[in-house]
């Protein structure tokens, strides 16, 4: 998890959010779990809440719970086609 | 990067580093040329699986490094300092900023489901050489640049979806004729993969026993993942993924013991219908109990599976056994019928040109793009490694003895029912095989008999088990992994099934909410349960027509799928034929428009031939007449006659929905060409409905 939020950027600084950036400094190792925990969806949630914490006007309502935001994802992942032949 | 440094640092010269890149690419460009001109040329000798490694990847290589960049730099003009709608609209849930290493691996795991394996090995009827280049040039030229073009537009318009960009920028008849498509694809393409799914499984109580496992797998992972450790899918995925190679081993046992093979074993019609109510049963349940883990599951084993594969080939090299050419390619094939145009072009869909991929290029994807000229990498670079996967289905299918491939492909009612009958029909046609062989490989990898076994999947694991028991395990671990990979195949298969199924319900609801308003709630029960239940009835339908047909089935559903789909390709290529129209790049529009008019006079070839062709194996229309003499001049048996009637009707249905498929392309055709004129000549204004330009707040180079 450090591995993403690390270095974070608030919204003032002019640059890409780091929790979709691959850090430079990251070992080859790291990089891999990043890119792995990334690709699968392990890392959505954190993901999320650091979303929030960087967007101010998103902490008008409460940030959901791990489970609530796993649950929200399966009903928005699975409402459109998204998986082909 | 480095390399660039180094040679600065040896020669002190740019210009000289730009000499060296530029041999270098002509040599890749050399590389890829003459492997290319070994696969189309070479008679004498089989030839080694490298050729296709080297022609397939030195082609991607020169197309990706030129012709991408033309595409992205001319046609589209990418903008990395125009926001992307994961920049302007980020939410943390839908959009997105992803960086591109992982958005290029969540569609390439969208788009790659079990046809680019499935096609290519139907298409090795025909020798390698036809499929492996259709699928290498397809894909750069037609399959590669829909997937772009269709990412870089829906991108521009907030991730529009393919119909809704149809709607607004060719018009409303073509809006509703791509939603039309998009239902009439998702029907048969159900129908389709059900199908292969049936004949690997037909009397193999291992394989029926792996599969029927991995549903309660997945609902353990479901309950860990909502409940346990919610979210935590890497965990859940290990869990899983150990469980099913526990599933597949212990396969063996199932089939060793007579009482538990006993019960594994079904006919085709009894698991036809098992599929039928797995999808009604997995589209109507909630999602995160079996249809999400199930997700999770086939996305890890296909990624790994075709990994494996890649590492197979290129430590085994498998020498091509398939002549380049084979008699087929006069229309007679026992696989399916038909010549290589336009049949080859519709066998192979996926790999080459695949219509569904602009559905998944005008969903999720577009709203998690970080930069413009991500989209490059993602769309572009996603096709070529699925058309990978194509060309490594097809040297696993042509490494194969020619006569063992057509044993396994070509249904009984075309070869003859006994191992005897078949082998020497098969003979008869010059390749050597004879019953003791096919028993032989039949025990070596667990199963009865691999005789009559349509559909691709059993040929192709037998294929994929030589090269990775080659790899680990000898001839001990065969059986093991001919289970793996009919496991890997079904698995995916059944994904694609549930998800399919459950977003058709979706469709079927907002359809039908329009003329009953209850029907549309989402959350309705009566609603879900007969939207659903239509859903499982249509594909279902023709899915129990395969079953049922003598000739295997495979050669009726697999042509009317890849019509469909290539009838989608065809409405994604118009939209971006017009979307370029309107931005003024006349100059390029050759680039949209080449591929979509390959793809118009495959599949009006395709449609005209299904319906109307004279040999009762290609057309519909005249095996249903061929069946109606039969009854008439009293050569069906009398308790055969309803069984012949129902075929009769199947035919005629069949030759409908493809008259109706390839009326859509026209209309659609004709409305998009009356739009082009009004821009061109009749002075119309063009509305190009972009969203506006707004710069990006974030720095360069991130």
């Amino acid at each position: 998890m450090d591995a993403t939020t690390s270095g974070k950027a608030s919204p003032s600084m002019n640059s890409a959010p780091t929790n979709s950036t691959m850090n430079s400094l990251m070992s080859p190792f790291k990089k891999l779990w990043w890119w792995l925990r990334q690709i699968t969806g392990d890392a959505a949630y954190e993901n999320y809440l650091s979303h929030r914490r960087m967007s101010p006007q998103d902490r008008s309502t409460a940030a959901m719970t791990r489970e609530q935001f796993y649950a929200d994802s399966l009903r928005r992942k699975y409402s459109t086609i998204n998986r082909c032949c | 990067m480095d390399v660039r440094r180094v040679s600065r640092a040896v020669f002190g010269s740019v210009a000289v580093n730009k000499a060296l890149k530029a041999i270098l690419w002509v040599f890749i460009s050399l590389a890829g040329a003459g492997a290319l001109a070994a696969i189309a040329f070479e008679r004498r000798e089989p030839l080694n699986a490298v050729w296709f490694v080297v022609a397939a990847a030195a082609t991607y290589a020169v197309f990706y490094r030129f012709y991408s960049a033309f595409i992205a730099a001319k046609v589209l003009a990418l903008d990395d300092t125009r926001a992307t709608p994961a920049e302007r609209l980020d939410d943390g849930k839908d959009f997105v900023p992803t960086n591109k290493w992982v958005l290029i691996g969540h569609h390439f795991a969208a788009i790659a489901g079990p046809g680019p394996l499935v096609g290519p090995t139907l298409a090795a009827q025909f020798g390698y050489m036809p499929g492996t280049l259709w699928l290498i040039l397809g894909a750069v030229l037609g399959g590669c640049v829909q997937d772009f073009t269709t990412l870089f537009f829906s991108m521009r318009r907030d991730g529009k979806s393919l119909g809704q960009m149809a709607r607004e920028e060719v018009g409303k008849r073509s809006g509703l004729l791509a939603l039309l498509a998009v239902l009439a694809i998702m029907v048969i393409l159900l129908a389709a993969v059900a199908l292969i799914v049936v004949k690997a499984l037909k009397d193999s109580p291992w394989g029926t026993f792996t599969l029927a496992m991995t549903i309660p797998i997945a609902i353990v992972m479901g309950v860990y993942l909502r409940y346990l450790r919610p979210g935590r899918v890497l965990e859940a995925s290990i869990i899983g993924v150990t469980l099913v190679m526990f599933a597949v081993v212990s396969g063996q046992w199932v089939n060793a013991s007579p009482a538990w093979s006993q019960a594994f074993t079904f006919s085709g019609s009894a698991l036809a219908i098992a599929i039928i109510i797995y999808g009604f049963a997995a589209s109507a349940l909630p999602v995160w109990l079996l249809l999400a883990p199930r997700d999770y599951l086939s996305a890890f084993i296909k990624i790994g599976a075709i990994l494996a594969l890649a590492l197979g080939i290129i430590f085994v090299r498998p020498n091509l056994q398939m002549p380049p050419l084979t008699r087929f390619i006069d229309g007679t094939g026992p696989v399916f019928a038909g010549k290589i145009f336009p049949f080859c072009f519709i066998t192979i869909a996926c790999g080459a040109v695949s219509g569904f991929h602009a559905l998944i290029a005008s969903g999720t994807t577009p709203k998690m793009i970080m930069r413009e000229s991500n989209a490059r990498m993602v769309g572009y670079g996603a096709m070529l490694m699925e058309s990978f996967v194509g060309v490594m289905a097809m040297v696993a299918a042509c490494a194969l003895s020619p006569g063992v491939y057509f044993a396994i492909n070509s249904p009984a009612g075309i070869v003859g029912k006994t191992a005897e009958a078949a082998s020497a029909t098969i003979r008869s046609w010059g390749f050597a095989v004879d019953p003791q062989t096919m028993a032989n490989l039949a025990q070596r990898v667990g199963e009865r008999t691999l005789l009559d076994r349509t559909g691709g999947a059993p040929s192709l694991a037998v294929g994929m088990a030589q090269i990775f028991s080659g790899t680990i395990g000898g001839d001990r671990l065969l059986s093991i992994w001919y289970h793996f990979a009919i496991m890997f195949e079904a698995l995916f298969i059944l994904t694609v099934l549930d998800a399919g199924t459950r977003v058709g319900r979706f469709m079927v609801q907002e359809l039908g909410g329009h003329i009953w308003k209850p029907l549309g709630r989402r959350g309705w029960l009566p609603g879900i349960l007969l939207s659903s239940g239509l859903m499982c009835a249509a594909w279902g339908f023709f899915l129990w027509q395969g079953v049922q047909d003598p000739l295997g089935g495979i050669n009726s559903v697999w042509p009317l799928f890849g019509i469909a789909n290539q009838l989608l390709a065809c409405v994604a290529l118009v939209v971006g034929t017009t979307i370029l129209l309107k931005m003024g790049r006349l100059r390029w529009i050759w680039v949209t428009l080449m591929p979509m008019v390959m793809l118009v006079a495959v599949t009006m070839t395709a449609s005209y031939q299904k319906i109307f062709d004279a040999s009762p194996r290609i057309g519909f229309l005249s095996q249903a007449r061929v069946l109606t003499g039969q009854i008439a001049s009293g050569a069906i048996p009398p308790d055969k006659i309803a069984q012949t009637q129902r075929l009769i009707l199947n035919n005629r249905i069949d030759a409908i929905v493809t008259g109706v498929l390839a009326t859509m392309i026209l209309l659609l055709l004709v409305e998009a060409i009356s739009v082009w004129a009004g821009i061109l000549f009749g002075g119309k204004t063009a509305t190009l409905h972009e969203t506006p330009f707004v710069p990006t707040r974030w720095a360069e180079g991130d």
